[in-house]
């Protein structure tokens, strides 16, 4: 069953590539570079230094949004899914910012913050938290009331429900929430450095301007499988603590 | 001696009686049925006893103690749905309430592993609930109840979400474990002849508001064996059960 998934998906892939190749030759390199040219390009990318250290510098920036997204959207969405008041009180902004792009926010952004490490982290935070609040307040708010009474009945505090039910069954959500947080948390990295022409989003820039669309998509196409391999150890992780969740998926 | 008064019960839910002014008495080691058609009140009262739910007038009295809307002590609860925590194991599903109780790893584990034992489900000891059956899920959820040694068990339709077969082994099953282990039983069913096999007193109750039409001290010994089920007073009484509740959805 497993076997059969995966050989699916890689046939999506591949469907994929014929029909670009296919699309490419038909146009012109600098329209649509073919997967094989950008293969090329990518190679001598992946050659350069440049590549690397932009790579490096948008990682850990993006990772210390990201991080301080999850810490506080993970419990302000708990909170706001158990206790009325402050959801009451926190949808708005969450219905309000979780709409606005990074994009729009990045020329505002960089009045206050100017253009540094600061600018950048604070987009990624925006543009995540939002995503991470509203995931955990659905997750916390479709915790099992039964689960919660069988604690209760056996005479379990507040303190102890929260410990042996709420977070137990919170657990696989915190990891999809940070999955669905790192797509947005890598998105909207790349747009603010695309502002500012620095790292990754720069290279991107740089790329743009080139005679040929081969490095550009290259460069995207690498954007592709970071993303892909994060949110599938995200995933890895979440199959192997809380097996009983993908059970009920059908993901184990 | 363990003992169970609860006295004059009222609750209404938005404005709509379920409970009118309801009293019970268990003694020690007395299995009562709580007999009457879907929704008439009988969960409610259950839930009350079990404090899940409060009243909003009468008292809950379990051997001398007032525990009237409190939960936990002395009590342990098994469930319809058996409402087993998914990401603990058998074996830490029945430790829980000792758990919520501070006993310690070592000591809760080993009571646990007796208990799960007692319902015949040795070497299932670490399997996840979702790889059980309804039914062995159902054993761990009376393991649990009965782990924490309560002098009152209280089951709210255990065997309702059950197919005929596993739910007459289910039956029997308990039946052997309380046996070994008396206490006293709030059961509440809406089948007859569960509630005839099982409880040594039947209350019968009336459609919402619930009120009690009748109480049967149910004649037969135990050990209670399958066989039971043939005999002619088990099948009078009921029939006589049967029409009492037929009567009291006509009107």
């Amino acid at each position: 069953m497993k076997k059969m998934r995966a050989m699916t998906n890689l046939l999506g892939c591949l469907l994929l590539l014929v029909v670009w190749q296919a699309a490419g030759a038909e146009l012109s390199e600098s329209l649509l570079a073919t997967p094989l040219q950008v293969f090329v390009a990518l190679n001598d990318t992946l050659l350069g230094n440049a590549f690397w250290a932009a790579l490096g510098s948008m990682l850990w920036q993006m990772s210390v949004g990201y991080a301080l997204a999850l810490l506080v959207g993970v419990p302000l969405g708990v909170a706001m899914g158990r206790l009325p008041l402050v959801r009451a009180l926190v949808k708005p902004w969450a219905a309000m910012f979780i709409v606005v792009s990074a994009a729009a926010l990045v020329p505002l952004f960089i009045l206050l913050l100017g253009r540094g490490v600061l600018l950048c982290v604070a987009i990624v935070f925006v543009a995540t938290v939002w995503f991470v609040v509203t995931t955990m307040m659905e997750a916390s708010r479709s915790v099992s009331p039964n689960l919660l009474d069988v604690a209760r009945s056996y005479g379990a505090s507040p303190l102890q429900v929260f410990r042996l039910v709420l977070l137990p069954a919170l657990h696989p959500y915190v990891l999809i929430a940070a999955r669905i947080g790192l797509t947005h948390a890598l998105r909207a990295m790349v747009t603010a450095e695309m502002f500012i022409s620095t790292g990754y989003g720069g290279l991107i820039n740089d790329a743009g301007l080139d005679l040929s669309t081969a490095p550009l998509f290259g460069l995207i196409v690498m954007l592709m499988l970071l993303s892909v391999t994060a949110t599938g150890l995200l995933r890895w992780v979440a199959n192997r603590t809380a097996p009983w969740y993908a059970s009920r998926t059908g993901d184990h | 001696m363990s003992h169970l008064i609860v006295t004059d019960i009222h609750k209404s839910f938005s404005g709509t009686p379920v409970l009118t002014g309801q009293s019970l008495q268990v003694k020690d080691g007395e299995f009562v049925a709580l007999l009457g058609p879907s929704g008439c009140g009988k969960s409610t009262l259950l839930q009350i006893v079990n404090g899940l739910i409060p009243a909003d007038r009468g008292s809950v009295v379990l051997n001398g103690e007032d525990i009237t809307g409190r939960t936990g002590k002395g009590r342990g609860m098994v469930f319809q749905g058996s409402e087993l925590m998914p990401w603990r194991s058998a074996l830490e599903n029945v430790a829980f309430g000792l758990e919520v109780m501070g006993i310690g790893r070592a000591q809760r584990t080993a009571r646990a592993r007796e208990y799960l034992h007692l319902v015949g489900l040795d070497g299932f000891e670490h399997s996840w609930p979702h790889q059980l059956s309804g039914g062995m899920q159902q054993r761990v959820g009376i393991a649990r109840a009965f782990c924490i040694q309560p002098s009152l068990l209280l089951m709210d339709e255990p065997f309702g979400a059950l197919d005929v077969q596993t739910r007459d082994t289910l039956q029997d099953e308990l039946l052997r474990i309380w046996e070994s282990e008396p206490k006293m039983v709030l059961f509440v069913t809406h089948g007859i002849e569960e509630a005839l096999y099982l409880a040594d007193r039947i209350l019968v109750y009336s459609k919402r508001p619930a009120s009690v039409l009748r109480e049967i001290q149910v004649p037969f010994e135990r050990p209670r064996r399958e066989d039971m089920k043939m005999d002619p007073r088990f099948l009078e009484l009921r029939r006589e059960i049967s029409e009492l509740l037929r009567d009291d959805a006509a009107h």
